[in-house]
């Protein structure tokens, strides 16, 4: 078994048009990788590929052995309110990824006083927080966020991103960063990856590369 | 609070909600008034007055007495009360098959999906009051038989409603999220799908009752369905059919009026609960 999450020769299509051809990617255990792209150049169907959420078409994705039940690389949505349960408690949701929530409180991700709430009853700030911190209560070797500051003001990015770099540095998990922020990448990551080059068959791509300009 | 505020809030009318949820109390109150009369009843719809037969409605028997000179008012109580009886069994069996249906088809797999969609097509197919007959006559008749018939041709509609709601969750990405952390499927069901039906449940099962209650009636009516010495409303009916060209109205009127008015009155319980549940209204 691999230590590093890696997706080799991923071939993904919705309906009938390809959006990955032929796509490889390895981020290393501690290592942070920025990904890069326009909107709708797959990106997220990428960090949905390394995280299970989706079975490639063609090629494979490798994943190191979680320490638990859990998947070893845990996916972040830039959509909190859709990756918790309305009907649960906070307490109830990060019960889910493990019985004592003790290290997020600890680390200041989240506060105990939310842990009675319902998610309607915390900003978009606060349940982003608490999604981060399912995520990490299960211990992930791979943290795969996407976009998951995007929609936050920004002393709420600094707050969190320096929650989960403090996580990375210490060693616990790699982190795949994946945004259309430049700067935001360029002061997180180690290593930026742009989603065209990793794309090997370029020129089974249609025509030239409207995408390439938008960017 | 100071005190002409109160005093302005106790004025005003009460909101939809509040008017609905007096309604619903007020209902189910009335309902259990009648099972709890119809229960006291028991006795009195088997007694026979020989010295007061056939006769119509007065102030001593207000729904008139049988060719037996038995009170139609008690024999009426008593037959609502079987009625609803045999109404919450019925209801409450097929929605129960419907929930299972509807969680099996979207968590076990596609085939599942297949299969359960297959049998819901089915039994739609089917003509509703064919298989019903054909049912009771099978079991034998009889009050279990009704309900067994019931129950077994009325989860259709309810499976539809709870599946598309069913997928709908399953869909989520919280559903996504939770089975990344590695819980089960069978926990994936009971925390995230089941809660989020209840609330259909309850309605659909509700908005079930009356058909179940007016097929226990046609079931009856047909004397296929519950004991003839038992007051059903179905069997009240069929009897007053006999001795209705004799002019004897009350016979069939009275009982057949409270049955309606009834199936209405659980019917709005089922529409009103619905609305307070579940705002987005949906067709069942």
């Amino acid at each position: 078994m691999t230590d590093t999450l890696r997706g080799a020769g991923l071939w993904f299509a919705y309906h009938r048009d390809w959006v990955l051809r032929d796509v490889s990617i390895q981020v290393s255990p501690g290592e942070i990788v920025g990904l890069w792209g326009p909107s709708g150049c797959g990106k997220s169907t990428l960090a949905r590929l390394l995280t299970g959420r989706l079975r490639p078409a063609r090629g494979t994705v490798s994943m190191p052995a979680g320490r638990g039940r859990a998947r070893s690389a845990q996916l972040v949505l830039q959509q909190a309110d859709q990756s918790v349960n309305p009907r649960w408690k906070i307490g109830r949701i990060l019960a889910e990824a493990a019985p004592d929530p003790a290290p997020v409180l600890d680390s200041g991700l989240v506060f105990p006083d939310w842990l009675g709430s319902f998610p309607h009853e915390l900003s978009g700030g606060e349940l982003q927080r608490v999604n981060l911190a399912r995520a990490l209560l299960c211990r992930p070797l791979f943290v795969v966020a996407d976009e998951i500051t995007a929609s936050l003001d920004a002393i709420t990015q600094v707050q969190i991103w320096r929650i989960i770099l403090d996580g990375a540095a210490r060693g616990d998990y790699g982190v795949l960063a994946v945004s259309h922020d430049m700067p935001l990448l360029d002061a997180v990551a180690s290593r930026i990856l742009a989603m065209e080059d990793l794309t090997a068959r370029r020129g089974v791509l249609p025509g030239p590369d409207v995408r390439h300009d938008e960017a | 609070m100071s005190a002409p505020a109160v005093a302005r809030r106790s004025l005003a009318l009460p909101d939809r909600r509040t008017r609905i949820v007096a309604f619903l109390v007020l209902a189910v109150l009335l309902l259990i008034g009648v099972v709890v009369a119809g229960t006291v009843a028991q006795d009195a719809a088997r007694t026979t007055h020989l010295d007061a037969v056939s006769q119509g409605p007065s102030a001593a028997h207000w729904f008139g007495t049988d060719r037996l000179g038995r009170d139609m008012l008690a024999r009426t109580l008593v037959g609502l009360r079987l009625s609803l009886v045999v109404g919450t069994t019925a209801a409450l069996a097929s929605a129960v098959i419907a929930v299972v249906l509807a969680t099996v088809s979207v968590t076990v797999g596609r085939w599942a999906e297949t299969a359960v969609n297959w049998l819901v097509d089915f039994f739609l197919a089917l003509p509703h009051l064919v298989l019903l007959i054909l049912l009771a006559f099978a079991l034998g008749g009889g009050t279990q038989a009704v309900i067994i018939a019931v129950a077994i041709t009325h989860w259709p509609t309810l499976t539809r409603v709870l599946q598309a709601q069913a997928r709908q969750v399953v869909a989520s990405e919280y559903v996504a999220s939770s089975r990344a952390l590695g819980t089960s499927g069978f926990a994936l069901a009971r925390g995230h799908l089941l809660p989020h039906l209840l609330p259909h449940f309850v309605v659909g099962t509700a908005l079930m009752f009356p058909h179940a209650i007016l097929h226990e009636a046609a079931l009856s009516f047909l004397g296929l369905g519950i004991d003839p010495s038992q007051p059903a409303i179905g069997i009240l009916l069929s009897d007053s059919m006999k001795v209705l060209s004799a002019g004897m109205w009350w016979l069939a009127v009275l009982p057949g009026v409270c049955l309606l008015v009834m199936v209405k009155l659980v019917d709005s319980i089922g529409e009103n609960l619905r609305s307070v549940i579940d705002p987005r209204s949906y067709h069942l």
